[in-house]
């Protein structure tokens, strides 16, 4: 795009002044500065926009941080036309990057075979972020005439932070055929004393309660908690009302998606199958698995899907759609743990239709309210209600205070929780 | 995008009010009568660098231009008055362009190749015409032909006009 900048306007007027003051008082000096004004303005007059003719790149370092790393960027500039008196360019920052030092900008003067450099560091958050097309500007000796253009340089950084470490998470009686290391409510193979029962042919030799068969010579079986796997499926809740901020300012999302990441990593080490889904507008979903790949897939998942963006979404939220097409990935034996601030009481009707469709549901809560104010006491008051409610349903709640560890926060819910 | 501080670029400033502190004190010196032009031409320059006023500075350039016509009328001398008229220009040029960059690119970028670029330009624009007349003036023979030789520039730069269009 080529314009004309007009900041000579008038340069001719008050040349033609000083010439016609020196004509009309025959003043031959100032004749002479009036033709210092005719020579500004005849440098002005150029109207030939300069050809850009640029070859930029991009280099990120390191182009996979993890969140909070600083991200050195530096956007090189090659000139492969002519001389470039009054050139500026500015580095498209990905929105939601903050620059921590150093300017994305630069005017310059590049002569043809030159490298113009722009170094500056960002602070990187979780996601994958794009940069914007650079913008540069071209004027010519007079800044008369600019010429302008958008180029595009693909850059991509992607932040995929760490599964969180906690050592485990207490789950509620719901497994799947496989042996792992829930204590189930059926008795059998196991570690965990359950009942003894009558001998019946076939039992296991190692089982046989020796000691009551030396003192009443019955033979009996022990039977031990049958350890099975868990399949559990990780719910964040996605919706717009769910993007309230913490004290920090950041949307809930974030901790909901840490909260997710160190439950998941604590239930995979010990053996669970873990998937991840969203409710809100926006779907995600991954499947309950298990293993090293699984787990990088679902780290990546939690990072990168949009539906665990820091934005809130601006799809409309159709709540019988979305809880159908959660219903239908929903495997019937696996468990759901349900991340959401319980901000309205959407949240726990959702989790109550879950449980009822016989998913057992644990909810795991970040407090985002306050006492300050009366309205925000109301705000908590109306939130612990939901939690009551859940509660008397037989549901299980994580009440999490982000200022604080999550596994303390799940030490103390366990503490009141019976099978 | 995060927000920057947009105003004028430092280097720029600096040299547009010194190149208007210098054509402003050339305006005083010799006769007095163009000191209040000049001085107030100046002040106008200072307030439009510091308040990005493009407005402001522009009436302060041209002040300081007048300043200088009016100091020709009084006789004061040529050179000084030819070089103030320049400077004039000049310092008008460089602050618009600082105040230009400093809304594109702000203070806390590189720019100071793009300001010095301009500023030889800008320079070289006014003072070449007058170093180029005062040469013909030198060499002139007899006494001071000044009329044929301001003619003579005239055409110069309209042809000069004519040849860019």
């Amino acid at each position: 795009m080529i314009r004309e900048t007009h900041r000579w306007r008038g340069i001719s007027a008050l040349a033609l002044v000083a010439v016609g003051v020196g004509v009309l008082l025959r003043r031959p000096g100032i004749l002479l500065g009036g033709i210092v004004g005719v020579a500004y303005a005849a440098f002005a007059t150029q109207t030939s926009a300069p050809s850009l003719s640029l070859e930029v790149t991009r280099e990120l370092d390191p182009s996979d941080p993890e969140p909070g790393e600083p991200v050195s960027v530096t956007l090189s500039i090659v000139n492969e036309g002519p001389l470039l008196m009054d050139l500026r360019v500015v580095d498209g920052v990905p929105e939601g990057l903050e620059v921590e030092s150093g300017s994305p900008r630069l005017a310059t003067a590049l002569r043809r075979g030159k490298r113009a450099a722009i170094s500056y560091t960002v602070t990187a958050r979780r996601g994958e972020h794009t940069f914007d097309p650079v913008f540069v500007a071209a004027r010519n000796p007079a800044s008369s005439v600019e010429r302008e253009e958008h180029l595009a340089v693909d850059s991509r950084l992607t932040c995929v932070p760490p599964l969180p470490s906690m050592d485990s998470f207490p789950l509620r009686d719901q497994s799947v055929r496989r042996v792992g290391r829930l204590a189930t409510g059926s008795g059998g193979a196991g570690v965990e004393f359950y009942a003894v029962r009558e001998y019946q042919r076939g039992d296991a030799l190692t089982r046989i309660d020796w000691g009551r068969r030396a003192k009443t010579g019955e033979l009996a079986t022990i039977e031990f908690h049958e350890e099975r796997a868990a399949s559990v499926v990780l719910v964040l809740d996605g919706r717009r009302a769910a993007y309230v901020g913490d004290p920090e300012g950041e949307p809930v999302m974030e901790r909901q998606v840490e909260a997710a990441g160190t439950v998941a990593n604590a239930l995979l080490a010990d053996g669970d199958q873990v998937g991840i889904a969203s409710l809100g507008p926006r779907w995600a979903w991954l499947g309950p698995g298990l293993g090293r790949d699984h787990r990088a897939r679902l780290r990546r998942h939690l990072a990168l899907a949009e539906a665990f963006a820091p934005v809130p979404p601006d799809e409309r939220f159709l709540p019988g759609l979305a809880l159908r097409r959660l219903r239908k990935h929903l495997p019937g034996d696996s468990q759901v743990v349900f991340l959401t601030p319980l901000t309205d009481d959407a949240g726990v009707r959702f989790a109550r239709q879950l449980e009822a469709q016989g998913n057992r549901v644990t909810v795991l809560s970040p407090d985002l309210t306050t006492t300050e104010t009366a309205g925000r006491t109301l705000a908590h008051l109306e939130r612990w209600i939901r939690m009551r409610q859940l509660r008397e349903r037989g549901i299980r709640v994580v009440d999490w205070d982000p200022g604080g560890p999550l596994a303390v926060a799940v030490e103390r819910a366990a503490r009141g929780w019976t099978r | 995008m995060t927000t920057f501080d947009d105003r004028p670029v430092r280097l720029g400033m600096a040299l547009s009010l010194g190149l208007g502190l210098t054509a402003a004190l050339f305006a005083g010196s010799g006769t007095s009568g163009g000191v209040g032009v000049a001085l107030l031409g100046g002040a106008l320059l200072l307030g439009g660098l510091g308040l990005a006023r493009r407005s402001l500075l522009t009436a302060g350039g041209v002040l300081l231009f007048m300043a200088h016509l009016f100091r020709i009328w009084l006789g004061g001398g040529l050179t000084l008055s030819l070089v103030g008229a320049t400077f004039a220009v000049a310092a008008w040029d460089v602050g618009e362009h600082a105040i230009d960059l400093g809304e594109y690119v702000g203070r806390s970028a590189r720019s100071r190749h793009a300001v010095l670029a301009h500023a030889a330009a800008s320079l070289a624009v006014g003072l070449v015409p007058v170093g180029l007349g005062y040469g013909v003036y030198l060499l002139a023979p007899g006494g001071r032909p000044v009329s044929a030789l301001v003619l003579l520039l005239l055409a110069a730069v309209l042809v000069t006009l004519g040849l860019r269009r």
